[in-house]
């Protein structure tokens, strides 16, 4: 088999037993970017030199007789605004065309530490902000099952990698589901670990109390071996969880997790092929021996508004630094004061989305409103937590599907800034309450279009939601 | 939910964005169909209810307060588009309510 159709397991077994060299696995995975990515958009920036010099110091190791570490020689994709030493970082913007930060992200650093070979930046919405891939400033990102179709976003990129074999693993950012449904799109797994599990140092901030680094692989092993590699405290990120991380690998029968559904998340808006698909999950988990009820999500329904007040009022003080003054692009031309040059810099180098969001973020802080957007908005996130709470205690694990709708038409949502919202409406519940969530391939539409599972599990149970996901692929090959 | 285009203008002065009064217009117009749509959590009863600000149930970890080598001065300032003597150069920067 090609390298292309290997987990990441096998193909870190292959190099460590010597059977390929690191090197063959980076110029294999390069050499089907080269050829493929044109079309697809999945990278913005490529960095053989450097991939091939990690692989040579791979099989350098290997060939000195040194313990092989947890993703020696593996492959790796990240999302252009996570920090990788001496590459760009554009967060898919024009603000910050041609920067190359100084620093590097800790998961990046951990990764390297594993032995993994990073092949370059994969293509994003602006800052994060978008749920289809055609908010990057450079190109927009195609899906690969259909290529007038969007693969999903923020993380279109490295999820179109992952799914058209450029990378077996890429790592993605999720404020609202932006690893998951984007995953969903493109029919690969995307992991939300529990908010604070991954630590955020290097991961350009979006809305910090949303904000999660997740891994994006073919199945729910390449999810877990990834999220082991950088899981873990970090003195660098106060918000990073404290104590020992779990292991990701158990698997469990599977009749051991009541699972439960929700039909307040039913009805209106779900597509009648995604509803199928999702049954049929539930089904074939329940026949298997899993108890399946319903739960009640009465707050459900409100948690997008919610999501979309909090996340953009974060971002409007988190972008604040995108100036020009110290860094990135700065605007042409003579200017009375540094805020008069700010002004313009992000003016031109900031997108139309961006804009709109930061302006919107900031009014729903401003004096006189915050009390009833911001805050409002914050107290129906403590009821749909409290939900999920309550939800947990009489299930272990929560189904839905990942998305409403399944991939769709590039050039169809943009117009509409509600309607493209709308793909996040089920992935934004698991950022609002700090839950782990994964999304796994559950089927297609008659036209072939993926569709995703989601699984989410109470804080701190990425085992669960991971050993679940595990069992679904098992009974369902 | 008012939102006109002079509060749009106050907005984009404190967010440091530069707008034409096309685009005033545009994104007011915009942000009052977002406000509409997310005036729907009007009707949310949250009466004691304390607002969620952060998912996590540990408060922030501390960390000893030592002195530790950060980023070097020349590294900070490499991407700079405009230095001097060590320093980011910029247009004046002016107080605030001037």
């Amino acid at each position: 088999m090609s390298l292309s159709g290997l987990g990441a397991a096998e193909i870190r077994r292959r190099v460590v037993a010597r059977e390929v060299s690191a090197r063959e696995v980076a110029t294999h995975f390069l050499d089907r970017i080269d050829r493929e990515d044109g079309e697809l958009g999945a990278f913005l920036a490529v960095d053989r030199a450097g991939a091939l010099a990690a692989a040579d110091a791979v099989d350098a190791r290997l060939a000195g007789g040194e313990a092989p570490r947890w993703l020696e020689g593996v492959p790796v994709a990240v999302k252009d605004n996570i920090l990788v030493s001496g590459l760009p970082a554009t967060c898919g913007s024009r603000l910050l065309e041609g920067w190359t930060p100084p620093f590097e992200a800790e998961a990046v650093r951990r990764l390297r530490a594993a032995g993994a070979v990073i092949l370059g930046k994969t293509n994003l919405d602006e800052f994060g902000m978008g749920s289809s891939g055609e908010r990057s400033a450079y190109r927009p990102t195609r899906n690969p099952h259909d290529r007038e179709r969007v693969p999903g976003g923020s993380s279109s990129g490295s999820a179109a990698a992952v799914a058209a074999g450029l990378v077996p693993l890429a790592l993605g950012s999720d404020t609202g589901g932006s690893v998951r449904q984007p995953a969903a799109f493109c029919g690969v797994t995307g992991l939300l670990p529990t908010y604070g599990r991954v630590p955020r140092r290097g991961l350009v901030a979006f809305a910090s109390s949303l904000d999660q680094i997740g891994p994006i692989a073919r199945d729910a092993d390449g999810a877990a071996r990834l999220l082991v590699a950088i899981a873990g405290e970090d003195p660098g990120d106060a918000t990073s969880l404290r104590g020992d991380v779990p292991a990701f690998d158990a698997r469990f029968p599977p009749d051991r997790f009541r699972l439960g559904v929700a039909p307040d998340l039913a009805g209106d808006g779900v597509h009648a092929e995604v509803r199928a698909a999702f049954d049929a999950a539930v089904a074939t988990l329940a026949d298997a021996g899993a108890p399946v009820r319903e739960v009640a999500l009465p707050h459900a329904r409100h948690a997008l508004p919610a999501y979309w007040l909090l996340a953009n009022a974060e971002a409007s003080s988190n972008l604040a630094r995108f100036d020009g003054l110290r860094y990135g692009r700065r605007a042409e031309g003579e200017f009375e004061d540094a805020d008069a040059l700010a002004a313009a810099s992000r003016a031109a180098g900031l997108g139309e989305e961006v804009k709109r969001r930061i302006l919107l973020g900031a009014f729903a802080l401003s004096a006189g409103w915050s009390e009833e957007l911001h805050l409002r908005a914050a107290r129906v996130r403590r009821l749909v937590a409290d939900d999920f709470a309550r939800a947990f205690e009489a299930v272990d694990l929560v189904l839905t599907p990942t998305t409403p709708e399944p991939a769709f038409r590039i050039g169809e949502r943009t117009a509409d800034p509600v309607a493209m919202a709308a793909a996040d409406r089920l992935t934004v519940l698991a950022n609002l309450a700090g839950l782990p969530a994964i999304s796994v391939p559950c089927g297609a539409t008659a036209n072939g279009l993926p569709v995703g599972l989601q699984i989410l599990g109470p804080p701190g149970r990425e085992p669960r939601v991971l050993g679940l996901a595990r069992t679904f692929e098992a009974v369902t090959t | 939910m008012r939102l006109d285009a002079e509060s749009l203008r106050r907005i984009a002065a404190a967010t440091r964005i530069a707008l034409s009064p096309e685009e005033e217009a545009r994104y007011a117009a915009d942000l009052r169909a977002v406000l509409a749509w997310a005036g729907s959590l009007g009707a949310v009863e949250v009466a004691g209810t304390e607002p969620l600000l952060r998912p996590s149930a540990e408060p922030d970890a501390d960390r000893p307060d030592r002195p530790e080598r950060g980023l070097e001065p020349r590294d900070a300032l490499a991407p700079a588009p405009d230095t001097r003597d060590g320093f980011f150069r910029v247009p004046r920067v002016l107080e605030s309510g001037r």
